[in-house]
C-alpha cells in the first residue's frame, strides 16, 4: 500500500528519506559530541615549550658554525634569492674538520664577513646542502620578530674571524716582500 | 530578587497608594510597568546574549579540538565584556548610497522584536510581564516583526548581497511560520487555551503531563517540527541562508558594523533563547516541578557555580596585584591550575547536586527556583541549537523549500488532525 504513492509522491520513499535524514543528523551530531570529552588538539603557544615539538627535520632560521666554514661560497651560490652575502680573503692552507665526513678539508679563504638576510630567506634548505663542512645548518628557532626590517639581517662573523683574516692579510703581505726581496 | 518584588503586584500597589495622591494613578501604574519591564530586561534578558555568546564560543571551540577563549578572565568569562567594548568603541559606518533613515531603523526592528516577545513568556508563577490570554497569537505576530527589519536591513544597505540575504530571508520566515503555527496550535488545542501561563499550569504534576508526551504519536514530532522550524525562523544554521558567509559575504548585515551589527548579533542570540522559551513553555512543562527536571537544573546549576568559584578564588588576586601596582591586563590573564579546576569540579558537582535536591523538594514556594528550572531547561534547547550549528552543514534553498513545504506542512498538519482526534476521543 505505501508503494502505491500519494500525488506523485512515493510514499514508502517519502518516508526512508526522512528516516535517513534524521539518522544522519543523529550520527553527526554524535560525532561532535564525542569531541566533547576529547582533549583539545592545539597548544596555549607562548607558556608552552613549542620547540620541542616540531618535527625532527624542522628548518628553522640558519646559524652557521664559523670555525668550520671554510668560505667556499657554495652556499652563497646556492641561494636561489641570494640572501647570503660572504666577503673573504685568501691566506694559508689550514684544515678544518668536516662535521659531515670527520675528514680534514683544506681551507684557502678566511671570510671577512657572512651576512644572511633572514627576511629573504625562504628556509629552502639549499644552502645547506652543498655545504663541504656542514658549517651552515637550520636551527629549531623560527621567532625572529623585530621592530626594524634591518635588524633581520643576521650577521655571522665573530670579532675572531675578522682577526684572523686581517692575520691572514698581514701573513700574505709578508710572504710577498719576502718574494719580491 | 528585586525583579520579583517589582513584578508583584502587593508591591506594586503599596507604590501607587504612596503615590496617587500627588500624580493621577494611571501615570503610575504605567510609570511602574515601565520600571518593572526595565529592571527585568537589564537584569534578565540583556545578558543572555553576552552569555550564549560566551558559551557558544567555548563549546564550538571544544566541538573542533581547540581550547576557546581562556584568557581574559578566569576561563575567559570576560572575554564577552571585551567583545562589547570592542563592539561599541567601532566606527559606525554607512555605505555610500544607502537610505539613511531604514539602514539605522531596522537593527532596532530586529532587537525589539526579540525582545518585546519576552513579556508573555512565563518565568514563574509571577515573574510574567504580561499575562495576556492571547499570547500565543502576540508570539507569532511578533515573530514576524523580525522579518521586516531584516528586509529593511537588506534593502536600505545599496549592497546586492544584502538584497539577496534578506530576500531570501523573508521567503523563508514565510514558509516556515506555517508549520511553526500549526505545531504551536497543538498545545492550545490540548489545553484549550491561547494563555501561555495556563498552558504552563496544565502541564504540573510531572513529567508524564508534559505536552510533549500528552498524545505521544501526534505531540512528539509537533514539537520537533516546532523546533525545526524555529530555527528557520531565527536564521539558525543549518537554516542560515540568509547570511551565509560562503555565498553572500554576511547577507542582510554585510554593510553593518560596530553597535549596528551588535544589535543584530543580540537580536540573533536573544532570538534562539526566546524559541527554546516558547519550546519549553508549551512542550516541556515549563517552570512545573518534575523530576526530569533534574538533569538541566543540576548541569545548569555546576556551572553557575564554576564560575561563580572561579571569579570568588580570582577577585582577591586581582586585588592584590592591583594593590601592588601590576598592569591590570597581565592580571586578568590568568589561570587556575589544574589541579586547582579538578578540586573546583567536584566541590561544584556536588553542591548542584545537593542544591538541585532542595529545590525539588521547595518548589512550589520560591520564585526562583521556578526561574531556575525554567532557565536551565531553555539553556539546555539554546546548547542543542549551538550544537546543531556546529555539526550541520547549510541547506541549499530548494532543499529548505523541499522540507517546509513537502515534509513538515503535511506532517505538523496530520499531526494537528491526530491531536484533534485524540483529544475528542480521549
Amino acid at each position: 500500500m505505501w508503494c502505491l504513492g500519494v500525488g506523485g509522491i512515493d510514499m514508502k520513499q517519502y518516508i526512508l528519506d526522512i528516516v535517513h535524514g534524521i539518522s544522519s543528523i543523529a550520527k553527526g551530531m554524535w560525532v561532535t559530541f564525542t569531541y566533547l570529552f576529547k582533549p583539545h588538539a592545539t597548544v596555549e603557544y607562548p607558556e608552552v615549550n613549542v620547540e620541542s615539538m616540531l618535527p625532527p627535520r624542522y628548518r628553522g632560521i640558519l646559524q652557521v658554525d664559523m670555525d668550520l666554514c671554510i668560505s667556499c661560497l657554495a652556499c652563497e651560490r646556492a641561494c636561489p634569492i641570494e640572501c647570503i652575502v660572504i666577503e673573504d680573503v685568501k691566506g694559508d692552507k689550514t684544515f678544518v674538520t668536516s662535521k659531515l665526513t670527520q675528514k680534514p678539508t683544506p681551507k684557502v679563504k678566511y671570510p671577512l664577513r657572512f651576512d644572511i638576510d633572514i627576511a629573504k630567506c625562504m628556509f629552502c634548505g639549499l644552502c645547506v646542502e652543498p655545504c663541504p663542512t656542514g658549517a651552515i645548518h637550520h636551527t629549531r628557532k623560527f621567532e625572529g620578530s623585530v621592530t626594524n626590517v634591518a635588524d633581520l639581517t643576521y650577521s655571522y662573523i665573530r670579532d675572531t674571524d675578522i682577526e684572523l683574516a686581517e692575520k691572514q692579510v698581514e701573513l700574505l703581505a709578508n710572504k710577498k716582500e719576502k718574494e719580491q726581496a | 530578587m528585586s525583579v520579583q518584588y517589582l513584578a508583584d503586584a502587593a508591591y506594586r500597589e503599596e507604590v501607587l497608594l504612596f503615590f496617587s495622591r500627588v500624580i493621577p494613578g494611571q501615570v503610575i501604574e504605567a510609570i511602574t510597568l515601565f520600571a518593572t519591564v526595565a529592571v527585568f530586561f537589564s537584569l534578565m534578558v540583556t545578558p543572555i546574549a553576552a552569555i550564549s555568546v560566551y558559551i557558544e564560543r567555548r563549546l564550538s571551540a571544544k566541538m573542533q579540538s581547540r581550547i576557546g577563549c581562556n584568557r581574559l578572565g578566569p576561563e575567559g568569562i570576560f572575554q564577552m565584556v571585551a567583545d562589547g567594548i570592542k563592539m561599541i568603541s567601532k566606527e559606525d559606518f554607512m555605505p555610500q548610497g544607502a537610505d539613511a533613515f531604514l539602514f539605522k531603523f531596522a537593527p532596532y526592528l530586529v532587537m525589539v522584536g526579540a525582545f518585546v516577545s519576552f513579556a508573555c513568556i512565563p518565568f514563574s508563577k509571577q515573574l510574567l510581564l504580561a499575562d495576556i490570554n492571547i499570547g500565543v497569537v502576540y508570539l507569532l505576530a511578533l515573530s514576524s516583526i523580525v522579518v521586516i527589519g531584516i528586509m529593511l536591513a537588506g534593502w536600505s544597505s545599496n549592497n546586492k548581497w544584502s538584497l539577496l540575504g534578506s530576500l531570501r530571508s523573508a521567503a523563508q520566515i514565510v514558509s516556515y511560520e506555517i508549520p511553526l503555527g500549526m505545531s504551536l496550535l497543538i498545545p492550545v488545542i490540548i489545553t484549550g487555551s491561547l494563555n501561555l501561563q495556563e498552558i504552563n499550569q496544565f502541564q504540573s504534576g510531572g513529567i508524564h503531563n508534559w505536552l510533549v508526551f500528552y498524545a505521544l504519536p501526534f505531540t512528539v514530532p509537533a514539537f520537533v517540527i516546532y523546533f525545526i522550524s524555529a530555527l528557520a525562523e531565527v536564521n539558525r544554521t543549518p537554516f542560515d541562508l540568509p547570511e551565509a558567509e560562503s555565498e553572500l559575504v554576511s547577507g542582510f548585515h554585510t554593510e553593518y558594523s560596530g553597535i549596528r551589527w551588535g544589535l543584530f548579533f543580540i537580536g540573533e542570540y536573544h532570538n534562539m533563547f526566546l524559541i527554546s522559551c516558547i519550546a519549553v513553555t508549551a512542550f516541556l512543562g515549563g517552570y512545573q516541578k518534575s523530576a526530569a527536571n533534574f538533569p538541566f537544573v543540576i548541569v545548569s546549576l555546576f556551572f553557575m557555580f564554576f564560575i561563580t568559584f572561579h571569579i570568588l578564588t580570582f577577585l582577591p588576586k586581582l586585588g592584590f596585584s592591583l594593590f601592588q601596582g601590576k598592569n591590570i591586563l597581565d592580571m586578568l590573564m590568568f589561570h587556575h591550575p589544574k589541579p586547582m579546576r579538578r578540586w573546583l569540579r567536584i566541590v561544584c558537582l556536588i553542591l548542584a547536586v545537593v542544591v538541585s535536591i532542595l529545590f525539588y523538594i521547595n518548589h512550589a514556594h520560591s520564585n526562583m527556583i521556578q526561574v531556575v528550572t525554567f532557565i536551565s531547561k531553555a539553556y539546555f534547547l539554546v546548547l542543542f541549537i549551538m550544537w546543531l550549528r556546529w555539526s550541520l552543514p547549510r541547506y541549499r534553498i530548494d532543499q529548505l523549500m523541499d522540507l517546509c513545504w513537502k515534509k513538515l506542512i503535511p506532517i505538523s498538519f496530520i499531526c494537528l488532525c491526530g491531536v484533534l482526534v485524540w483529544v475528542v476521543l480521549i
